[in-house]
């Protein structure tokens, strides 16, 4: 029996920074199936489908399609080669009509001399939404007054009007309701009788395994298996996506005292439409952990604690003094340290030296007579970070933006764990990071908590969460789901159940 | 390669300032090296190193102030007509509050209300100079014979120290410069680290706006009163000294005050050199204009790093 | 879920907030006219208004090209200079069809320069614009010294050509000139590339499209407007003396208002409509300031001043970002 693959890749391999998201991944997809690709957050399932819809290129490794080799430079390219990817994030540009989001880039083919015939364009639009079965969206409406849901819509057609051989659709559900579920459902079943093939990314495992007719396992950027879905089960699934060994080393230490009192109380914390009724307490000497999908609103939530995101309804209160955290300024008087998520933009001045960046949020301590900013004590103090955090540099002079990522990352947290904290909130502290700097970084993470500070760790990487915290609030849809106690042992199983 | 760079960011300024000299030794020869001459020059770059003194704070946050010269001159001419009706001792403390007070208003418009620094304070100079006929009535306004006695090296040039002194300590030696340049380097960054980026924006205005007055005094006392076009293009020759001293436009830690000197230097030099040369204003006017483009373009590419200039 | 379809319910709003900013703009100018003595709605003022708007609004029509991909040029008074002397030189030789051609001439490849600067040396646009400014000033007064060494004067069309800067002319070129730039700026993919640059820029790329090339054309467009107002300008004056010291740089200012005011109401009215309404908006009110005797080139630039600020602060509410 000789199979004709209308899509293969052999061997792929993408890295971002010292971060493997893509290891040596070899697949072949079949025209007429639908695909579904499974795995944490982070096990490199949208970094595979961008590399195939032309938005990565790839480090290593080959592509092909339709036995032909296959190079997509840009979305566009791929387009053109038959290839298009509703991405998970919104893609659709604002300021434009929905009609003319749909054909941004493709307008030619309704222009005369030039000028676009709107009716022309606006029938093609209506004909597309028609002709796919997904329920009509107002085509002269600005995108930005669309919904969620709406938009996606809008780029399911836009990614459908080119009559692509490959459609891929990554967790695109998730916005979806009850009836535009069913439709695509309808819709992907045509498509494939047509002969096309679809790669769907899914977190709703029960609608991967009914819709899918073969599922690929991706664990940490590595193909674990692929597998037939008829007869598969959701168990089966998910020992496949997490059983895994824990090989970073972690240095957890047990909290000093299981009861200690809390040092912040978060009480219903709602921010309209991101979180609802948010509440727990961090103890002081433990990490919490905080989990979840992309959309449960863990980031959001450490910009509220720190101020940064006004909370429509509840409160955040500092327990030592009683006070209501509502402002950065708030926050940061009460002792509360936060290292965004985003280093280079939020958390660096990429272009100023080590010793700049070390010493701004401890400003105050050199601030003599006269407010004089002494450059002898600055100096002094950005050497004895620079040997205490281990940062590799030239010397203090050297400007961050010519050192390693993990390095970065070295001279932010340190520039906020080197003054006196009561509350430390770690977004994603060891993205875009090497191996042994993120050991480093747990080191010092368990540091601290012997010092009796409460730190608050905000992680998309499961083991990670497990390897450090004390407890562990998963979040779902912007509420917490449930908080798990070390006591009763982590379980990664029963965490991703939670979680998804 | 990386510590060549930032070696070359240091070494252009200076090369710069020495070129222009030996070039205008060459063409205009003797006429340039006269001792009044060279005073004359002196004399003009002290203007611009006061306007600078100010300015360097709000460039150092990576924002603009296009109303320095509006400032100048609305803030000199009702210091004019109030010195006229109530004495010479007015003069100093009218000019620095005025200036203050313009600068209060753009920063408190700039930081509170979000409003871009080109548009607000570009807004505010053509206003200003809307004021100014209001306030002339259309003929100039003399000031006492006293105060053109200001109008020397001698005495300009121990109030420069002075201020150089004061406004140097403050950028170079305290939080409000240091802040400054971290505003300029990563907003977001100075503000999560607990600098309060909307009191500096107002402070850094409000220096600007007193700067402005003090130039503004010493423009009175060298024109001898007020007429519509006093202080007209001094915002963008103190920006060009900036700039010309290889500040970048982003701002940020590699502002140091020492380039404000060099730039005005090189600008007075430069300005200077063209009229002994026979050059039109107007046509000096284009020189400039390259000079900023061409200026802000290599000070971006040689700053240490590689950021990208964007607007 | 109501009965109507829900495109039919946005559509029927939108009719509605346009009714009501229409009549919100006339009660307006009822009330200035009782205040102004009868002297505001006559037939004669209102054409005096509609003249005075229809320069602005050519070249608020091409800065709205490059505006919306972010680049504020402050030589766009400067070129209005060259442009309009040019105008009048080719207009001498080849009358009208030189006068309009010279406009345009000049406005694309100034331009086509000024993008080039810009997207070529990546420096901020309003840096590059001032530095663009003074060299054309430079350029227009070594032009005007020329001109006067010879013997003459800057081009003066006399009494030649003056007809398109007249009624009914000039403000029949509002017709022309609002069917092109709508075309241009909402029908063809110069238009629709630049506005999607503008809005979302990662998207536009990721949907094949070439950022730079988007705001170059744009900036060419831009030029044909601005060549085009110049003409029209040229031929309103008669004779415009080239300017230095940068006084050209406050050209911008009510062009800027008024796409400040059009991009703000741009879920009400086509933003070429709303840059229409907020010239004449702009005419008439300085038009009202006139009339109730405040002298125009005092505090009538100060109301100039104060209203930019005002409509870049309520353009600019609820902006959560880093402002420069």
């Amino acid at each position: 029996m000789t199979k004709s693959f209308s899509l293969s890749v052999a061997d792929v391999s993408k890295s971002f920074g010292p971060t493997r998201a893509v290891i040596d991944v070899s697949l072949d997809f079949r025209a007429g199936e639908i695909h579904g690709l499974i795995g944490e957050n982070g096990s490199g399932k949208s970094t595979l489908l961008s590399m195939i819809a032309g938005i990565h290129t790839r480090d290593k490794g080959q592509m092909f399609k339709g036995g032909q080799p296959y190079d997509p430079v840009s979305p566009a390219h791929a387009n053109e080669q038959g290839v298009s990817m509703v991405v998970q994030e919104l893609g659709l540009v604002d300021g434009l009509t929905v009609a003319e989001n749909i054909f941004l880039g493709k307008t030619d083919q309704f222009a005369n001399r030039g000028v676009i015939n709107l009716r022309k364009m606006h029938r093609a639009a209506e004909e597309a939404f028609a002709a796919w079965g997904i329920s009509q969206v107002p085509l002269d409406v600005f995108a930005s007054s669309l919904t969620v849901e709406e938009k996606k819509l809008v780029e399911l057609v836009r990614a459908l009007s080119t009559d692509p051989d490959v459609l891929i659709l990554d967790e695109i559900t998730a916005a979806f309701s009850h009836n535009n579920r069913t439709a695509l459902y309808k819709l992907l079943a045509k498509l494939k009788a047509q002969g096309k093939l679809i790669l769907f990314v899914s977190h709703n495992l029960p609608e991967a395994l009914q819709l899918c007719d073969r599922l690929t396992v991706l664990k940490d950027g590595e193909k674990v298996d692929t597998l037939d879905s008829k007869g598969l089960t959701e168990d089966e699934l998910k020992r496949l996506m997490v059983g895994r060994e824990i090989k970073e080393t972690y240095f957890y230490t047990p909290a000093k005292n299981e009861n200690a009192e809390p040092v912040l109380v978060a009480d219903g914390i709602t921010v309209d439409g991101v979180l609802h009724n948010v509440s727990f307490e961090l103890r002081r000497g433990e990490v919490l952990g905080l989990g979840g999908l992309s959309d449960s609103g863990i980031h959001e939530l450490g910009k509220v604690l720190f101020g940064l995101t006004r909370a429509d309804q509840g409160q955040v209160i500092f327990a030592d003094t009683g006070e209501r955290i509502d402002s950065l300024r708030k926050a940061i008087n009460s002792g509360i340290a936060y290292v965004p998520k985003d280093r280079d933009t939020e958390a660096l001045m990429v272009r100023a030296t080590i010793e700049d960046n070390l010493c701004l949020p401890s400003v105050d301590a050199f601030v003599g007579p006269l407010g004089f900013l002494s450059p002898r004590k600055r100096k002094k103090f950005a050497g004895e970070q620079l040997e205490a955090f281990e940062i590799k540099a030239s010397g203090i002079r050297q400007a961050v933006n010519q050192l390693s990522g993990g390095n970065r990352q070295k001279v932010s947290l340190a520039s906020w764990l080197s003054r006196p904290n009561k509350i430390i909130i770690l977004d994603s502290p060891t993205r875009g990071v090497d191996v042994g700097i993120t050991a480093n970084i747990y080191k010092l993470i368990a540091e601290v908590k012997q010092q009796g500070i409460g730190i608050i760790l905000i992680s998309d990487e499961l083991p990670e969460l497990i390897g450090c915290s004390d407890r562990i609030l998963i979040m779902k849809n912007g509420a917490v789901a449930r908080i798990f106690e070390r006591a009763e042992g982590f379980s990664e199983n029963s965490i991703v159940e939670v979680m998804i | 390669m990386k510590n060549r760079k930032l070696s070359w960011e240091h070494i252009i300024p200076f090369a710069g300032l020495v070129c222009l000299i030996l070039l205008f030794t060459v063409l205009v020869g003797d006429k340039f090296w006269r001792p009044y001459n060279l005073k004359s020059i002196l004399n003009q770059t002290v203007l611009y190193m006061f306007g600078g003194l100010g300015l360097i704070f709000v460039i150092a946050q990576g924002s603009i102030d296009l109303s320095q010269g509006a400032v100048l001159a609305l803030s000199a001419t009702i210091s004019a007509i109030l010195v006229n009706k109530y004495g010479l001792w007015l003069i100093f403390p009218s000019a620095i509050l005025l200036g203050a007070l313009f600068g209060l208003l753009n920063g408190v418009i700039i930081s509170k209300l979000k409003v871009p620094s080109v548009t607000c304070t570009l807004a505010f100079s053509i206003a200003y100079r809307g004021l100014l006929p209001v306030f002339t009535r259309g003929g100039p306004i003399y000031v006492p014979f006293k105060l053109f006695d200001l109008y020397n090296f001698e005495n300009m040039f121990p109030v420069l120290v002075l201020l150089t002194i004061i406004f140097g300590y403050l950028f170079e030696y305290t939080k409000v410069g240091y802040f400054s340049k971290a505003i300029g380097e990563n907003e977001i960054k100075a503000r999560n680290s607990g600098v309060p980026v909307e009191k500096m924006k107002i402070i850094a205005y409000v220096l600007c706006g007193i700067m402005a007055g003090i130039a503004g005094v010493f423009t009175l006392s060298r024109v001898g009163g007020v007429d519509v076009s006093i202080g007209n293009f001094f915002e963008l020759e103190v920006m060009l000294a900036i700039f010309t001293g290889g500040v970048p436009v982003t701002g940020g830690m590699s502002t140091r005050i020492y380039r404000l000197f060099i730039g005005a230097l090189t600008i007075g030099v430069l300005v200077n050199g063209l009229t002994l040369y026979g050059v039109s204003a107007a046509l000096a006017e284009g020189v400039k204009g390259l000079m900023l483009i061409g200026l802000v373009f290599l000070a971006a590419r040689f700053t240490a790093g590689k950021r990208a200039v964007t607007a | 879920m109501g009965d109507t379809h829900p495109m039919l319910q946005r559509f029927g709003k939108r009719r509605m907030q346009q009714v009501l900013v229409l009549a919100g703009l006339l009660l307006v100018f009822l009330i200035i006219h009782f205040a102004t003595n009868f002297r505001f709605l006559t037939g004669r003022n209102m054409g005096i208004i509609v003249s005075h708007a229809v320069i602005p609004t050519f070249i608020t029509w091409g800065l709205i090209f490059s505006f919306t991909s972010g680049m504020i040029d402050l030589s766009i008074g400067s070129i209005v200079v060259l442009a309009s002397n040019f105008a009048g030189i080719l207009g001498l030789k080849f009358g009208y069809v030189g006068l309009i051609l010279g406009g345009l001439v000049a406005g694309v490849l100034l331009q086509a320069l000024n993008g080039f600067v810009f997207l070529k040396t990546k420096i901020p646009p309003w840096v590059a614009g001032l530095g663009m400014a003074m060299i054309y000033e430079s350029i227009g007064a070594v032009y005007s010294t020329a001109a006067v060494r010879s013997g003459g004067m800057v081009v003066s069309l006399g009494s030649q050509l003056r007809g398109l800067g007249q009624l009914p002319f000039n403000v029949l070129m509002l017709v022309p000139g609002l069917i092109a730039v709508y075309i241009l700026f909402c029908r063809t993919s110069i238009g629709l590339n630049v506005r999607a640059v503008g809005s979302d820029l990662r998207v536009t790329k990721e949907m094949g499209i070439d950022p730079n090339r988007a705001k170059f054309l744009s900036m060419l467009v831009c030029g044909v407007f601005i060549g085009l107002g110049s003409a029209i300008n040229q031929s309103y004056v008669g004779q415009l003396l080239p300017r230095t010291g940068l006084t050209t740089v406050s050209t911008i200012f009510q062009p800027l208002t008024a796409v400040l005011i059009a991009s703000s109401m741009g879920a009400i009215f086509n933003v070429v409509i709303g840059v229409v309404i907020g010239t004449i908006s702009l005419s008439a009110l300085f038009n009202a300031l006139t009339l109730l005797g405040v002298p125009s080139g005092t505090w009538q630039e100060v109301v100039l001043g104060m209203l930019v600020i005002a409509v870049t602060i309520v353009s600019m509410r609820g902006e959560e970002g880093v402002v420069k």
